[in-house]
């Protein structure tokens, strides 16, 4: 393994990066609408339309691409160190699918009209839903289970949301399965920023509360019960967290998958294996290459943009490959 | 037998059992056949949203059909009529079985209306009807063009994801007649564009709409046509509110919405 990077300016440098990207993403638009093209309105007196593309347009996609990417970071992060799993992760699992099944449910059904926190709440109560039948389905087996367990649940949450979608009387409501299946961020609204947002941060709190816990888990599960861990308690929140920033995440920007499987495993050699430094580093990692990502997609096409996690599944696919041909002797059982 | 030989029995004397799979076929054969000929007629002309202007009683007294072969053989029609590009695998399956389908072009202006409506008029056995039609519909648009004067403002006419008209549409045909000209033709742009949202705000159009009839049950596509900036858009900016049913198809119904911008336009000069 490579020598640790000393922590804090690995750290500090992902996070220079996110606010780096930050200010690109409110500086890039579509084809023609640069820099320069808004300075030139800013001279012709047009301000007014430079601050409303900038806040109402750029502010909240790019606020929700670092949201979610740290939270999918993040997420991966924990559960990779929780389930001791290297192929754990969010989208991997199926908690990111059952996310979108419960926002889809709240959305079209016209319930998040009358409540809009039904589309944060349902989504949040899916990824629950997903986690539980996860426990249920390959809880104490080997990484295999795992994965096909994962597998079979976001097949069947994305086979509910085509039903859903396809039997829906909103001739439009078909057109956005992709959406929901690959994630974007395009022309979402300050109203979901609000609605999301707040969740996601509490997602955080929660994780970050049992990351002490992490660390003596990587020893087994009985080593970390005889140094004090209750590991009922820590599963409950590790579960609750992840619900939470994740069903937060996927109810405004659908399933944006490998972020959280991708980024941890980038970042793990330059912070030793402890699994709770790993945490806040894949956040700002996840932050970094959605950013970055959302700013691909405007500078790749011009008309209709790219959805985000076709971009994130054309870098996270072939690693997860790599991955599995990298890990198939030691785990196979 | 009785299939094979029905194309020869309909050719002899006007069309007696007219089915139609298509929204705009099925206004035009409303305008100019008589009712009892019409065997049945395309299931969104029935939909609140798709219903032929100043036609929706008449529309709903007949069976619809949602483009499908089988509902179609039940009436053992003697003319079928369709759009171009739409219901295809019925149609080629009606053609195999030897009916009669008659397609009909899509309109992108006045003169693909007057041609629909001249080879509806000829099909149903009343090519008179179809000039008395056209001729109303030339009076009318006439009168209403009367006092538009030389300007040309932008309207912004904004669909669900932002799907804009430019050149050679039917939307900007009926926008133009009313003295206007749409934001796509101003951006200078062919047929039809999503425009990304950061573009839309650039414009300053002299009348706008933002109309979706799905609201509810909602989507995101429509929910997304009370995005805040679009609110601010709306905000600064005259609207009129015709329905986007009148985007669709080119009938002399149209001139109701040709009419509406051209109300728009004497206002804004007073």
């Amino acid at each position: 393994m490579k020598a640790p990077l000393p922590y804090p300016v690995l750290a500090g440098a992902l996070f220079a990066l996110t606010l780096l990207l930050v200010a690109a993403s409110m500086l890039i638009g579509p084809a023609g609408l640069g820099l320069p093209a808004l300075m030139q309105l800013m001279a012709s007196g047009q301000a007014d339309t430079v601050w409303t593309i900038v806040r109402e347009v750029r502010l909240p996609r790019t606020i929700l691409a670092v949201a979610v990417g740290f939270t999918l970071g993040l997420a991966g992060a924990m559960l990779q160190g929780f389930l001791r799993n290297p192929l754990a992760d969010a989208g991997v699992i199926g908690i990111s699918a059952m996310s979108a099944l419960g926002a889809v449910l709240a959305l079209y059904s016209g319930l998040a009209l009358v409540f809009p926190f039904s589309l944060p709440l349902m989504a949040i109560a899916g990824g629950l839903a997903g986690a539980i039948v996860l426990q249920g389905l390959a809880g104490r087996s080997g990484m295999l289970s795992l994965i096909l367990a994962g597998a079979a649940i976001t097949s069947l949450a994305f086979a509910l949301i085509q039903v859903q979608l396809n039997l829906s009387p909103n001739p439009y409501a078909a057109l956005e399965i992709v959406f929901w299946i690959q994630g974007s961020v395009t022309d979402r609204s300050t109203d979901h920023v609000l609605l999301a947002v707040p969740f996601m941060v509490l997602g955080w709190i929660v994780l970050a509360a049992s990351a002490p816990a992490l660390d003596a888990l990587s020893l087994g599960e009985e080593a970390a019960a005889s140094l004090g861990v209750d590991i009922k308690r820590t599963r409950m929140m590790v579960i609750a967290g992840v619900a939470l920033s994740v069903g937060a995440a996927t109810a405004v920007s659908g399933v944006i998958g490998f972020v959280g499987l991708v980024v941890p495993h980038i970042l793990r050699p330059f912070v030793g294996h402890k699994p709770s430094r790993l945490l806040l580093v894949s956040g700002l990692g996840g932050a970094v290459l959605l950013t970055a990502s959302d700013i691909g997609v405007r500078l790749l096409t011009t008309d209709t943009e790219l959805h985000l996690g076709v971009v994130t599944a054309l870098i996270g696919a072939p690693f997860f490959l790599s991955m599995i041909l990298r890990v198939r002797g030691a785990y196979q059982r | 037998m009785a299939i094979a030989l029905l194309p020869s029995v309909a050719r002899a004397a006007p069309p007696q059992r007219i089915v139609s799979l298509n929204l705009c076929t099925d206004e035009l054969l409303l305008l100019l056949a008589p009712r009892e000929r019409i065997a049945s007629i395309s299931y969104l002309s029935q939909r609140p949203e798709g219903a032929p202007p100043g036609m929706e009683k008449l529309a709903m007294s007949f069976p619809i059909n949602y483009g499908l072969a089988e509902q179609v053989l039940l009436h053992q029609p003697d003319l079928v009529v369709a759009g171009a590009y739409a219901a295809r695998p019925a149609v080629a399956l009606l053609r195999k079985l030897r009916y009669r389908v008659v397609d009909f072009a899509p309109e992108q202006n006045f003169d693909d209306m007057r041609r629909n409506i001249r080879q509806m008029g000829a099909l149903v056995g009343d090519p008179a009807r179809a000039e008395t039609v056209i001729a109303a519909f030339e009076q009318r648009l006439a009168e209403i063009q009367k006092n538009i004067g030389p300007a040309r403002p932008v309207y912004a006419n904004i669909g669900v994801n932002n799907f804009m008209p430019g050149k050679n549409t039917l939307p900007a045909a009926v926008t133009n007649a009313a003295g206007y000209r749409t934001l796509g033709e101003a951006i200078g742009f062919e047929g039809y564009r999503n425009l990304p949202m950061e573009r839309l705000l650039l414009a300053k159009p002299d009348l706008m709409t933002r109309l979706t009839p799905f609201t509810n049950p909602p989507s995101m596509a429509t929910q997304d046509l009370n995005h805040p900036a679009l609110r601010k858009l709306a905000a600064r900016t005259e609207q009129v509110a015709i329905p986007e049913r009148f985007w669709v198809c080119a009938a002399p119904s149209s001139l109701k919405a040709v009419q509406m911008l051209a109300e728009k336009r004497a206002a804004d000069a007073k």
